[in-house]
């Protein structure tokens, strides 16, 4: 039986007034990208609290991407500062836990179409190369990926709840 | 120091002391006052580390304006300092007593708060709390994951860990959240349970190392704790309990206020 | 103000945990791990960390009730041991014995759990009696 390609779970927080125009325009134009990602719509990209990310990737996101306008141009005045802080702080985080790389944020105006397709194919391509997220694999306790190091106990059970 | 509390407590200028007392062979945090001054006697200092700065926050809360005074060190300043600018103690109320500074040639004589030592079963196990932030950045992404959800996935949710931290004061806590964790289960939804709580610890957690003593799992906790302050100093330069302004993950602009958590 | 710490042990399971009580002004406002507890050094469990809760609970029974009629009123222990003494004899009449178990419980003393058995074996006459702790 031939293994089905890996198609990665993206989920993507997009600003109202940049990021998400952004993909608007990219639709109108008919710009094709990847189609893995996700999208959910956020007032601004400082909404999305470290909390969303986590309920994500818990979920089986393999991979989160967060857009918002540029620095210096948020809707709200200083929403992307907020954003900033918490998205580098998130991504030390998970790198620490194993999950690194798997987090992405990335400035896109709403007329920047272009940026948009590219950066959407580039996280596709990378969390292709990444692989399924490892969460995933383990709560489907494949094989190869079971809990092996340090030694699990007999009754240690699947990983995700 | 025991003439010292004494002289303060008969003079008013301290309206409690919050200690240690031996009770059935355990030393127990107790409040000295004014009424019972024959029981300065019986104060100890080599006490494991309890959440001390927890019960002075109730009491402040319950009788606001009394002064209190609590035995600790610097990591009990440190406590104190998080919860003041959480608006939860009132700095002008609480002073620390640290005995090392009252007897300094004895300094040390104090036991300081020491996870023991893992023993051969728990070492085959892989069970072992001695492990620092370099041994686990030393392994590839996937033995990260496999090592962090093998330890994650021993958690019994007993909640020991925000209970006992001395900075965990909130009304609502996200742990408890329905849609966020799923409560009232069992089994523990892993890794967001423990990562959210880490989320949270950034600009709060003092490392004092109660969360690890408190975990019946032996969950390395504290080393969690300790990447997070760690990212937080490498990130905005603030260290927690030392600055006094509020840390840099809250919100620009205006003071945030929380509400006190209620006694039940 | 009044503020007392108290040391006691956890009254859930057979484990038996030390946790100190958290007094405030005469009422129970909370608990904590007893750090030198040989039983738990200072861990406890979900239950044990929110023993304080059942005490103020209002749900909490704090006398015998006794169903008449399908609705429970508020009896005596001596009317209530009463009931259920004959209601026992009743049943041990009519259908024997073994119709009877009787479980008994970690937190009770060796020698309680002793006069349980014998109760169960000498004055009801069946051999079924279990313990929580037998697990
Ligand atoms: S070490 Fe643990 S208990 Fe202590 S402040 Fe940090 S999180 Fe809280
Ligand atoms: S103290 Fe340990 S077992 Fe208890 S909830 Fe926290 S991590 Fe889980």
């Amino acid at each position: 039986m031939k293994a089905e390609p890996f198609e990665p779970k993206i989920l993507a927080f997009f600003c109202n007034w940049c990021t998400y125009g952004a993909a608007d325009l990219a639709g109108v134009s008919r710009l094709q990208y990847p189609p893995n990602v996700r999208p959910i719509r956020v007032m601004c990209s400082a909404t999305v609290s470290p909390h969303h990310v986590l309920r994500a990737f818990q979920s089986g996101a393999d991979g989160v991407l967060v857009g918002g306008c540029h620095v210096g141009d948020c809707h709200y005045i200083y929403g992307n500062y907020m954003t900033i802080k918490r998205i580098r702080f998130l991504q030390e985080l998970l790198e620490f836990v194993g999950l690194g790389e798997r987090l992405h944020l990335e400035w896109i105006s709403s007329a920047e179409a272009q940026k948009f397709v590219q950066v959407v194919t580039e996280f596709t391509l990378k969390i292709k190369e990444l692989g399924p997220s490892p969460l995933t694999v383990l709560s489907k306790g494949l094989p190869a990926m079971a809990l092996s190091s340090p030694p699990p106990r007999e009754n240690a059970r699947a990983a995700v709840g | 120091m025991r003439e010292q509390i004494r002289s303060w407590l008969e003079s008013g200028e301290m309206d409690a002391f919050l200690g240690f007392k031996e009770v059935e062979g355990h030393p127990i945090p107790h409040l000295f006052s004014k009424a019972n001054l024959a029981e300065l006697e019986g104060l100890i200092v080599n006490a494991p580390r309890y959440p001390l700065e927890t019960l002075v926050a109730e009491m402040l809360q319950s009788q606001p304006g009394m002064k209190l005074g609590v035995l600790g060190d610097e990591t009990t300043r440190r406590a104190l300092n998080v919860l003041s600018i959480w608006n939860q103690v009132s700095p002008e109320s609480v002073r620390v007593i640290d005995p090392d500074q009252f007897a300094p040639e004895e300094k040390g004589a104090r036991k300081v708060f020491r996870v023991s030592e893992p023993g051969p079963v728990k070492l085959e196990r892989g069970i072992d709390n001695r492990l620092g932030v370099d041994a686990i950045q030393a392994l590839d992404g996937d033995d990260r994951v496999r090592r962090w959800m093998y330890e994650f996935q021993k958690c019994i949710k007993c909640y020991g860990c925000r209970n006992i931290c001395p900075v965990c004061f909130c009304k609502e806590c996200s742990l408890e959240h329905q849609d966020l964790i799923s409560t009232g289960t069992v089994l523990t939804e892993v890794p967001i349970f423990h990562l959210v709580r880490a989320v949270h610890m950034a600009g709060r957690c003092i490392d004092c190392g109660m969360c690890e003593q408190a975990c019946p799992a032996d969950i390395p906790l504290r080393l969690l704790y300790r990447k997070v302050n760690s990212i937080v100093m490498e990130l905005f330069d603030y260290e927690n309990g030392l600055s006094s302004d509020q840390p840099p993950l809250s919100v620009l602009g205006e003071k945030v206020v929380l509400e006190l958590k209620p006694i039940h | 103000m009044e503020y007392k710490i108290i040391p006691s042990v956890c009254s859930y399971c057979g484990t038996g945990c030390g946790v100190l009580f958290k007094v405030m002004n005469g009422r129970l406002v909370g608990t904590l791990p007893n750090k030198t507890h040989p039983v738990n050094e200072g861990g406890l469990c979900i239950k044990g960390w929110n023993l304080h809760e059942y005490v103020n609970s209002f749900l909490r029974l704090t006398s015998p009730l006794v169903k008449v009629k399908g609705r429970f009123h508020k009896a005596t222990w001596d009317e209530a041991i009463q009931v259920a003494a004959d209601h026992f004899t009743s049943i041990v009449e009519k259908y024997g014995p073994d119709s009877v178990g009787v479980l008994v419980s970690a937190k009770m003393t060796n020698e309680e759990n002793f006069l349980a058995q014998k109760f169960a074996r000498a004055v009801i006459g069946t051999n079924n009696v279990d313990h929580c702790a037998r697990l």
